[in-house]
């Protein structure tokens, strides 16, 4: 079989908040034999943020780094949900809506770059769970990671707007992947539920809320791990323990890793290329390491 | 349902109150233009509402909203702060039994509101991504520290100090970047960002004069053009 190449999209968090996450999917993706090779120039994708200022500036952002990742001749590898959330539906507008594509081609002409809507966008979820499969995901399992019970938090923006797999009220590929794993799935309703994104940084109260529940749900399902895919996710859901507990008196120790690490774990990969250090909540004791 | 037929005439118009009516009577299509959504596909069922995770913090609910702009009531929902507390979840867009976007209707509402000024300065979501916009202007990525000071700065400078434990812990943890990462094409990008800006002003023009049309308002083409020149 031949080997799977995507040119990668690291996304703005890849060398800051997320590079545990970064770290981990070039480890994992390369044990299972996955080539991710970086799309040079690439900028901002514009995150909700500038959507919500410009959207015609923030579908164009898009475009752009869209025909940088075309003109590789590779599809496109994103492990960012916002990132995905803002790339993939832009590629899918362009394709389809005519107005849409008539202004970006002015904008893209302007700075000599062509898109031609050939490209696709893959979440790194989906190039494990479909691209690659999971029987290919099993054959590389060393360590089986039996024992730990695990609840999948997709957020909003893996199976929304929407992904061409998964159910975006149920989806299922990241139960899938971990229970490959030999991770024992736990059914979880705020699967999808928001954690509130950078509302933690403009209306605290609100995102405070979402991530309490979140994490309350997972504590009373029994989870010993939540596994995201998604950076703000992560830190929303990692990082503001204390002050959930100041706000809600409940201290929740359940610790989050990303699905790369996750999977990496599982592949017996060793535990600093997979960045497993750098959460704010030690996911040590749970995964028996040390 | 249509736009209602105006019964006014430009000459019964007074000068000063002609504007707004134009802009009230513009907005569904300037908000379908902008998210290319169609509002007029509404049939109010309120399933965007009943999905909406924020709806609890909102003073009119995404349904209300659809129907407001139908309405044009252009600067009750730009000032609203229902549009604010939409966090983009696509929740009301994947139950949409009529297909709609409603989260590209909240974007386009976000950004008009913003070019109106109509903003409500207790809200400190504008302030978040204008100064997301500005980063992303200055390095062609996004740098946290540097996202975090601007945002401060605009808002509250004391927020600094509460984000200082969060600052800490990600120092600790090796997961903050002290210097910004520029995108190796930032020129490139900051021409990307004019060209949007020009072929926005070349479309608006002409998507205004369409829109005035077909909500049957010859008046209000008149005097859109006027204004139009007046601007040049």
């Amino acid at each position: 079989m031949s080997r799977l190449r995507y040119a990668f999209y690291p996304g703005c968090t890849a060398h800051a908040s997320a590079r545990d996450y970064t770290r981990s999917t070039y480890a994992t993706f390369r044990a299972l034999g996955i080539e991710l090779e970086e799309v040079p120039g690439w900028s901002c994708c514009g995150s909700t943020a500038v959507s919500n200022v410009d959207p015609l500036l923030g579908m164009a952002l898009c475009a752009r780094n869209l025909a940088l990742a075309e003109s590789t001749g590779l599809d496109l590898a994103v492990t960012c949900n916002a990132c995905y959330a803002n790339l993939a539906p832009t590629l899918e507008a362009y394709r389809e809506e005519r107005r849409v594509r008539d202004r970006l081609q002015r904008v893209l002409d302007a700075v000599d770059r062509h898109l031609e809507g050939e490209v696709e966008v893959r979440h790194g979820v989906h190039i494990l769970t479909r691209d690659l499969g999971l029987d290919r995901v099993e054959e590389g399992v060393r360590r089986p990671l039996d024992g730990v019970k695990a609840v999948p938090y997709y957020g909003c923006l893996l199976s929304r707007p929407r992904n061409p797999y998964d159910d975006p009220e149920n989806p299922t590929s990241l139960d899938e992947l971990l229970a490959t794993l030999g991770v024992e799935v736990l059914p979880f309703e705020r699967k999808t539920k928001c954690c509130g994104g950078s509302f933690m940084n403009t209306k605290e109260e609100v995102a405070l809320r979402l991530t309490f529940e979140i994490l309350e749900e997972a504590r009373e399902r029994g989870a010993h791990l939540i596994v995201c895919a998604c950076p703000l996710c992560q830190l929303n859901l990692d990082a503001y323990r204390a002050k959930l507990r100041a706000r809600y008196g409940t201290y929740h120790d359940t610790p989050v890793l990303y699905f790369t690490q996750v999977v990496g774990l599982a592949l017996g990969l060793d535990r600093r290329d997979l960045a497993i250090g750098q959460s704010f909540v030690p996911a040590d004791r749970v995964l028996g390491l040390r | 349902m249509a736009v209602a037929e105006s019964t006014l005439t430009e000459r019964e118009i007074p000068r000063e109150v002609l504007p707004e009516e134009i802009r009230n009577r513009f907005f569904p299509a300037e908000v379908e233009d902008i998210s290319g959504q169609s509002v007029w596909a509404c049939m109010q069922c309120g399933t965007c509402s009943g999905s909406c995770q924020f709806a609890q913090e909102m003073d009119h609910t995404p349904r209300r909203i659809m129907e407001m702009v139908r309405t044009g009531l252009r600067e009750q929902v730009l000032a609203s702060r229902a549009i604010w507390y939409c966090a983009s979840c696509y929740s009301c867009t994947v139950r949409c039994p009529r297909g709609i976007q409603v989260t590209r209707v909240m974007m386009a509402l976000k950004s008009l509101a913003l070019r109106a000024g109509h903003v409500n300065p207790r809200d400190d979501a504008p302030a978040f991504y204008e100064s997301f916009l500005r980063v992303l202007r200055l390095f062609g990525r996004v740098h946290e520290p540097t996202l975090v000071a601007a945002y401060a700065l605009r808002t509250r400078p004391t927020r600094v100090l509460g984000m200082m434990p969060m600052a800490l812990g990600l120092v600790r943890r090796g997961r903050m970047a002290p210097l910004p990462d520029r995108a190796p094409g930032l020129a490139e990008v900051r021409r990307l960002m004019e060209a949007v800006e020009k072929v926005r002003g070349s479309e608006s023009a002409g998507a205004r004069e369409v829109a005035l049309r077909s909500a049957g308002c010859p008046q209000a083409v008149r005097a859109a053009r006027r204004e139009e020149v007046a601007l040049r």
